[in-house]
């Protein structure tokens, strides 16, 4: 917190709680917007590619209020909820990297196929084990891999048409939903079963931790491999072209694959003109 | 043609959190300026970066409370409103809002006896209380002569007037106000030099006995 010494009832504090208001409804409405753009945006990808999308902005405040319902309950096993959408899609929340093989059972029955491998802390699959595909994301940009790292529900996937994403974005369009609820049912991954080719599956692994402490993921862990103490753990997803090799456990390099997905980030940043933060080096390491 | 969007997508989530944190760390940078529109914790790093400036910037210029609570707002309004056709080149965003704040504070100038009420969004003057009205004063009075200065740059042409009152005024550095103005740095440091030379003749022209120009020590 950077909260000056005063106990700030003045002009200057009283103007920037209206301007954040202000602020706060423009993200409103770029997010209103954002959406918009993506259920519009959806047809050009129709063919070839799965459909992937990214949850944007409101995926925040999702984050925050996942913490409070941590351990998974609901249907489905512990460590993942199964959710039916009334449009008919189903939303799955992985609570925890626990009981793969019903997790990918869960996913064959919303009609995508997966292999799932979760892993003790500290490991990872060596790479390479599959080709991966190249998929465009609703939201724009092409991605072949993605790593989502947090407490909870830290990975949620959505499987549904596009039609029925749409829908709910329509929905959320109109104001009959909110933007939690949009982006609850439509998960931080929403997969299209029906743009999957024969060839095509997803492939997920993970483990648990890191800590999802942003300065951890900004300068890299300062333990070789940080244990989240709120049940976090990270996982990769992907969609692979073709066959998949099975997982090798190999130790995972420090960070785990956090320098993975500050790649993501900053290729997704650099789309948006956004500069990427370069992370600082590990202090450990010797400089070369 | 398309149009062009009103607002940027958002970026994800993540890295807009990660934006918060650099931002937090080394302050509002070109890389996070386009989104303080957009994101509350963004804006608030940079206003808390730089309302004290701007303040200090309009009481130099302006001499009523009301006024400069009002203009202090609508500067930031308008950076709030503009901030996503922010591009890099166009100068730190210090020099970026100080170009706002320039262009705001010359319109008020003419804008002073129309109507504006109704077109405020958000009135700054409403926020004032009293403890506020005098720290503004105090405030306003330790300005007297930099306001002074203001005026007699009156007569000097437009251009020179805006790189002498952004370098004398408001210390920025040469390369700052060049940005803030739209100047290349060199024709900036030119008509500095001849905004300095026109206005210590005119100084000197207008002084009073009373008031020495410089003082020896």
């Amino acid at each position: 917190m950077t909260q000056q010494q005063k106990p700030d009832d003045n002009f200057e504090e009283r103007l920037l709680t209206r301007l954040k208001a202000e602020v706060a409804e423009r993200g409103a409405e770029a997010a209103r917007l954002e959406a918009e753009e993506a259920s519009t945006a959806a047809p050009a990808w129709r063919r070839r590619a799965p459909r992937l999308a990214f949850a944007g902005g409101a995926a925040v405040a999702a984050l925050a209020t996942v913490i409070a319902i941590n351990a998974g309950s609901g249907n489905g096993s512990k460590a993942f909820a199964v959710e039916t959408q009334d449009g008919g899609g189903t939303t799955i929340k992985v609570n925890s990297p626990e009981d793969a093989p019903g997790l990918e059972a869960a996913l064959a029955e919303a009609g995508i196929r997966s292999q799932i491998t979760w892993l003790p802390a500290g490991m990872t699959c060596s790479e390479p084990r599959f080709e991966p595909s190249t998929v465009e994301a609703v939201m724009g940009g092409t991605v072949r891999g993605l790593t989502m790292a947090g407490p909870g529900t830290a990975m949620t996937i959505g499987v549904m048409t596009a039609e029925q994403y749409r829908e709910l974005s329509a929905e959320y369009r109109r104001g009959e939903i909110s933007g939690d609820e949009f982006h609850d049912a439509t998960g931080n991954v929403t997969l299209d079963p029906t743009a999957f080719g024969p060839d095509q599956s997803v492939v997920i692994s993970g483990a648990p931790g890191p800590s999802p402490d942003l300065d951890v993921i900004i300068n890299g862990p300062t333990a070789p491999y940080v244990v989240d103490p709120e049940g976090g753990y990270e996982a990769s997803f992907a969609i692979a072209e073709g066959p998949v090799g099975s997982c090798e456990p190999v130790k995972a390099p420090k960070g785990g694959s956090l320098e993975e997905m500050n790649r993501v980030i900053a290729e997704e940043a650099a789309e948006r003109g956004i500069k990427p933060i370069t992370p600082a080096p590990a202090s450990a390491e010797a400089g070369g | 043609m398309e149009p062009q969007p009103a607002l940027p997508n958002p970026p994800s989530a993540l890295s807009r959190r990660l934006s918060v944190v650099a931002a937090r760390e080394h302050g509002v940078g070109p890389e996070q300026l386009r989104l303080i529109g957009i994101d509350a914790d963004l804006f608030e790093l940079f206003y808390r970066e730089h309302v004290e400036a701007v303040q200090h910037f309009v009481v130099r210029r302006v001499g009523d409370r009301e006024r400069a609570a009002d203009l202090t707002t609508e500067i930031f309004l308008a950076a709030v409103d503009s901030a996503h056709n922010y591009r890099p080149r166009r100068g730190e965003p210090r020099s970026w809002l100080f170009g706002i704040a320039r262009a705001l504070v010359a319109n008020e100038g003419r804008q002073r006896t129309r109507q504006r009420a109704g077109e405020a969004r958000l009135r700054g003057s409403a926020l004032l209380d009293e403890d506020d009205a005098a720290r503004l004063d105090a405030r306003i009075d330790a300005a007297a002569r930099s306001r002074q200065l203001y005026q007699a740059m009156n007569r000097l042409p437009k251009s020179e007037r805006t790189i002498l009152e952004l370098v004398a005024l408001d210390e920025l550095s040469l390369k700052e106000a060049a940005a803030a103005s739209g100047m290349h740095p060199a024709t900036a440091r030119v008509r500095l030099h001849r905004a300095r030379r026109k206005l210590r003749t005119e100084l000197e022209a207008a002084a009073t006995p009373q008031t020495s120009t410089k003082e020896k020590r």
